[in-house]
């Protein structure tokens, strides 16, 4: 909404102060979002008499001009042959004047004429959208004087937000009542003279969705362009002026905040009006020149036969006033938001009248509105009044809203004395009178927003002030407990930032092309819940896994200059009933990129044990089982489970996934349901350990994959004998020298007793064992140092 | 002739003396002057071929000589050892403005940080965090809050929908309903989460954080609200900052406010930080509570906009390009 400073001092005596103004504003809920000053632009250009002008010497349909500026004459030319010695013109000098656009004006030759600036029209000066002519003053003014004081352009606006409660604000007399109750001060509502007799305009309301319909017929009307005064109004809230009559109903919803229409009579043949609701199918050409073909069920005024216009939207183009219109009908009516609302949405249009409408428009100011309405166009266009019909088939009443005075205390921590509380309600356009320890307030039909005490509450706090309201210090305490699942996820997340994975926040949204191809089935993507009106197909699938915007974000690195990258993401993915929040890291390149001392790159199971750490801190015990996933490398993935459920993958992204994001290196990536792990966290529990020193050995063997699994062999080591405390790797080796299908790997087991020191001979009689029972199993040869 | 005989003998073995460079020169000096067969001991012999008057002035010579020398010879040694501690020093030495070989640590998004740091100033006061799902049905995200359809206030909410029933979630006041559904007051809970609308240009993106609260008690008032928000604004943001409180709308509470912080690199000198309000009587009755017994209020903020402001960061859509070179900066 664009407020004009200067037109709205026509209803109230505001503050001068701008910044003031726009404070009293803000802090009274219609934030001042921009202070604009609509002619800022226009500078320079000074009121000027034509003293000469001849015809160009080498050009037709030109004329070559002295103006005077009073001190000084200048050369200019024009197209505008009307020109003629003595007119009084606005006249931009060259390098010293701009237009509205903020061009400055400069010198130029024509033909071999030199112009030292140019006459403007009312298009360059920003008053209409389209000028034929140059700008003549039609009465005397003094030469030599800035234009934008000739023409009162020295207008301020404010930009404001309005919020969608407070339809009643959207309009100049409307935002007086707000300045006007801040202030405390008075404000003036237009009271028109003009008197409507009744008389047959034939109209009739066939849908209930029109509240009030009031038809107001005026005859021998002249359709011209409207006058300065009008013109500098509009475009000074950023309306285009078309004709006066179009310009009058534009005035008077700035002016009292209702929409109002004026269609061409002689153009509904059946001289009648019947508001009624669409019918699928039906359409309607509308006054922008688009066809609208109605859902039914938005409301239209029809001819009785074929719509007229979509009620409270838009006119239509045929029925439209013209040039050579000289009948009018003139539409004040309002009609139910909803539907409105509705119709603008279905049909994908909103105007300055379906704005309001929507919020909601008064019923009860219908008269004040006509007689406006009525005296403008009569003034502007001339013409006589026929009459005017008005249907109001539910008369809606003011509100009553009860407020106690307790409920204001309770909510203000303030106990205002009542005349202030019942001032501020009055200044509002309220009654207000005391009644059962708090007030009835009477709440007039232009604020449909004020329903219950709280409505009431606002509108004294608002205009007592928020700032001036009183502020505690702290809350009452109630105690509550902490919420462990948000804390275990941001442990989580910490540890794993040690590990030495960032963080990223990919977006949910994924291509379901993508999702299709990883899991190399067409209809993987129909699985997860899509967005049916998605900012693209791209962004569409609500990502059934994390891998997706990982390798995104991982590709995007990769591109820019990072050869390495360890990324992790904690986010909820989607099935079509649930959501799961995983963790998911992913890594390709070096194991410490920063690190220059360490030149090895990420492998499986460096991603395998950074995992294992996260199952560690929370205690969990849970099993990686080998097995072939779609989007892995073959052999290089497997399943996470825990209680025999899964709940992650690991594994190498597939070579043909990896190159699909221009991904060279391979890319390891493991993601597992944080939930799960949290549910089975335990708490670390303390375990007694031995006392007595421990004895190392080292055992190497050679073992054939596919034959034998690593964990078979530990296990088997862990179960060889009592005095066994612990079995881990110390070494790995797979290439040169050895079969491909072949690793030699090295365990150190670790001998002790919880009683005891042990002997040279229990060790060794305990080893021994161990080497005779791997040495016999398949698949293994160990390797006698 | 004392003097002089001691100054040619010297002379003779000075130049020995001063171009001993290392330890093998050392000892081979020394062995040459001092040993069994060196200068000394020749001189010595030399000495019985003097005359006898002259032996024992020779012979006094001869050890003064014998001292000087063994003393340049310690002092040399001396100076030897330094130079080959620090020789040995220097080899082992290290480069301590090489830079360190850092094992490589990760970071936390900015987005989490601001998070975090926002939960723990609500942790503070007392508010517990509750979350709730980003699939929400329309009914919490908009009917429960007093928002019908064809509501003008869902303007602001531009939806992403995944069928005619359920919607992402535009902001986290659902969770708001979910727990008063499910757990009486008095309640003091936040609600951080991811939240949707369809809007994406240069200031907005499709998915991005907010942190929303709730307190509900017997009598909460705006006084409670402002010195909340004051407090919280002050402890995110500096307590230098000042905070005014501006009448707003919201469906959901009544009265409503926008709360500005001030920022006087900006136009107006204000920057707007969160929306909050009382809660509407009609939410409380859609929970089944009476709100002639229980009022509160409830509040939210965008994440990005506060990581903005603390942070400086320029462009929102930072956030979500990941890039390392953001990533590293936190």
């Amino acid at each position: 909404m664009k407020l004009n400073v200067q037109w709205l001092r026509e209803y109230v005596d505001s503050t001068d102060d701008i910044e003031k103004l726009s404070d009293e504003l803000t802090m009274s809920g219609s934030e001042v979002e921009e202070i604009e000053r609509p002619f800022e632009n226009l500078c320079g250009v000074v009121s000027a008499k034509v003293v000469e002008v001849n015809a160009h010497p080498n050009a037709d349909k030109i004329n070559v001009c002295k103006v005077n500026i009073g001190k000084k004459e200048y050369t200019t030319v024009t197209s505008d042959l009307s020109i003629e010695v003595g007119n009084l013109v606005a006249f931009a000098p060259a390098l010293k004047a701009s237009t509205i656009n903020g061009k400055e004006v400069k010198p130029s030759e024509i033909r071999g004429v030199k112009t030292e600036g140019m006459m403007l029209s009312l298009e360059e000066m920003g008053l209409e959208s389209h000028s034929n002519h140059v700008f003549k003053f039609d009465k005397r003014v003094e030469i030599g004087k800035d234009v934008k004081e000739l023409l009162g352009l020295d207008l301020t606006t404010f930009e404001l937000e309005i919020t969608p409660n407070r339809p009643d604000c959207l309009s100049h007399l409307g935002l007086a009542r707000e300045v006007a109750a801040v202030e405390k001060i008075d404000y003036k509502i237009p009271k028109p003279s003009t008197k409507l007799p009744n008389a047959e305009v034939d109209v009739s309301i066939k849908s209930n969705g029109c509240w009030r319909y009031m038809a107001v017929r005026i005859d021998n009307v002249e359709i011209k362009g409207s006058p300065l005064w009008l013109k500098r109004r509009l475009a000074s809230v950023g309306l285009r002026s078309i004709n006066n009559v179009a310009d009058a109903t534009n005035y008077v919803m700035m002016e009292l905040g209702h929409p109002v229409h004026a269609f061409d009579y002689d153009k509904i043949p059946s001289s009648k009006l019947v508001i009624r609701d669409a019918k699928k199918g039906e359409k309607l050409l509308g006054l922008n020149s688009k066809e609208y073909e109605f859902d039914g069920g938005e409301i239209l005024i029809t001819d009785g036969e074929n719509p007229l216009a979509i009620a409270g939207v838009i006119g239509g183009e045929e029925s439209g006033v013209t040039n050579s219109t000289k009948k009018l009908l003139l539409e004040i009516a309002t009609f139910d938001p909803v539907r409105v609302r509705k119709a603008s949405k279905t049909l994908n249009i909103s105007t300055d009248a379906s704005f309001r409408f929507e919020r909601g428009v008064d019923p009860n100011d219908t008269e004040r509105v006509a007689s406006r309405l009525v005296e403008l166009i009569i003034a502007l266009a001339g013409g006589n009044v026929i009459g005017a019909t008005d249907i109001y088939p539910n008369y809606i009443e003011k509100r009553k809203v009860f407020l106690s005075k307790e409920k204001l205390v309770s909510y203000t921590a303030y106990s205002p004395d009542s005349e202030k509380v019942m001032d501020t309600f009055e200044r509002l356009g309220m009654d207000a009178s005391e009644k059962d320890n708090g007030w009835l307030v009477t709440v007039p039909t232009f604020r449909r927003d004020i329903l219950e005490d709280v409505d009431l509450i606002e509108e004294f706090a608002r205009i007592y002030g928020l700032d001036s309201l009183p502020k505690t210090r702290s809350l009452p305490f109630i105690f509550t407990k902490e919420n462990e699942w948000w804390k275990f996820k941001l442990k989580t997340k910490n540890l794993v930032t040690g590990l030495g994975y960032y963080e990223v926040i990919t977006y949910p949204f994924v291509d379901p092309k993508i999702v299709n191809t990883f899991y190399s089935d067409p209809k993987a993507s129909k699985r997860a819940p899509n967005v049916i009106n998605a900012l693209s197909p791209e962004m569409s699938l609500m990502r059934p896994d994390l891998v997706f915007g990982l390798l995104n974000v991982l590709a995007y690195n990769v591109k820019h200059q990072r050869s390495s990258a360890r990324l992790f993401e904690v986010g909820r993915i989607f099935t079509e009933s649930s959501e799961k929040e995983m963790l998911a890291m992913i890594s390709t390149g070096k194991m410490n990129p920063e690190d220059y001392t360490d030149k090895r790159n990420v492998e499986l199971l460096n991603v395998k044990g950074d995992l294992e750490n996260v199952l560690n801190f929370a205690h969990v015990n849970a099993e990686f089982v080998q097995e072939d996933l779609n989007g892995f490398e073959k052999g290089r993935s497997g399943e996470i489970t825990l209680n025999g459920k899964i709940i992650g993958t690991i594994g190498e992204i597939s070579k043909d996934i990896s190159e699909l994001f221009d991904v060279k290196l391979p890319v390891y990536f493991t993601e597992v349901d944080m939930r799960a792990v949290f549910e089975n966290e335990k708490k670390a529990k303390y375990c007694p350990y031995s006392q007595y020193p421990l004895s190392l050995k080292d055992l190497s063997m050679f073992v054939e994959k596919g034959k034998v699994k690593a964990e078979e062999i530990i296990k088997m080591a862990k179960e060889s004998s009592q005095y066994v405390m612990n079995v881990k790797v110390l070494d790995l080796y797979a290439g040169k020298n050895i079969p491909k299908t072949v690793y030699s790997v090295t365990i150190t087991i670790t001998y002790g007793s919880m009683e005891k020191t042990l002997s040279d001979n229990e060790i060794n009689e305990a080893f021994t064992r161990l080497i005779n029972v791997l040495d016999s199993k398949e698949g293994v040869t160990v390797r006698k140092a | 002739m004392g003097k002089n005989a001691r100054d040619i003998l010297m002379n003779s073995i000075r130049d020995k003396l001063e171009n001993i460079k290392n330890l093998k020169e050392f000892d081979e000096a020394k062995i040459s002057i001092l040993g069994k067969k060196g200068f000394i001991k020749e001189q010595f012999k030399k000495m019985k071929t003097l005359p006898k008057e002259e032996r024992a002035e020779f012979g006094e010579v001869l050890n003064d000589v014998k001292h000087e020398i063994e003393s340049i010879l310690s002092e040399k040694m001396r100076k030897l050892k330094e130079k080959e501690s620090q020789r040995k020093a220097l080899e082992e030495s290290v480069d301590l403005s090489l830079p360190g070989a850092r094992r490589s640590s990760g970071r936390l998004h900015l987005i989490t940080q601001v998070m975090e740091e926002c939960v723990d100033v609500f942790d503070k006061m007392g508010f517990e965090v509750v979350e709730g799902p980003e699939i929400e049905n329309a009914y919490y995200n908009f009917e429960a809050l007093n928002t019908p359809e064809w509501h003008p206030a869902r303007d602001l909410h531009d939806t992403f929908y995944i069928d005619e029933k359920r919607l992402l979630r535009t902001h986290t006041s659902p969770v708001q309903i979910r727990t008063m559904e499910a757990r009486k007051p008095p309640l003091r809970v936040i609600s951080p989460g991811r939240v949707y609308r369809k809007d994406y240009d240069a200031s907005h993106l499709p998915a991005f954080f907010q942190i929303e609260g709730l307190a509900i008690d017997k009598n909460i008032s705006i006084a409670d609200l402002k010195g909340t928000l004051e407090n919280v604004i002050k402890a995110l943001l500096g307590e230098d900052k000042r905070v005014r409180f501006r009448p707003h709308y919201f469906p959901f509470t009544e009265p409503s406010v926008e709360v500005d912080v001030s920022f006087p690199q900006g136009k107006s000198g204000w920057l707007e930080i969160l929306g909050a309000g009382m809660v509407h009587p009609q939410v409380l009755r859609n929970v089944d509570l009476d709100p002639n017994e229980w009022q509160g209020f409830a509040f939210g903020m965008g994440i990005e906009r506060i990581a903005m402001l603390k942070y400086n960061v320029r462009d929102i859509r930072e956030f979500p390009r990941n890039s390392l070179n953001f990533l590293k900066l936190f």
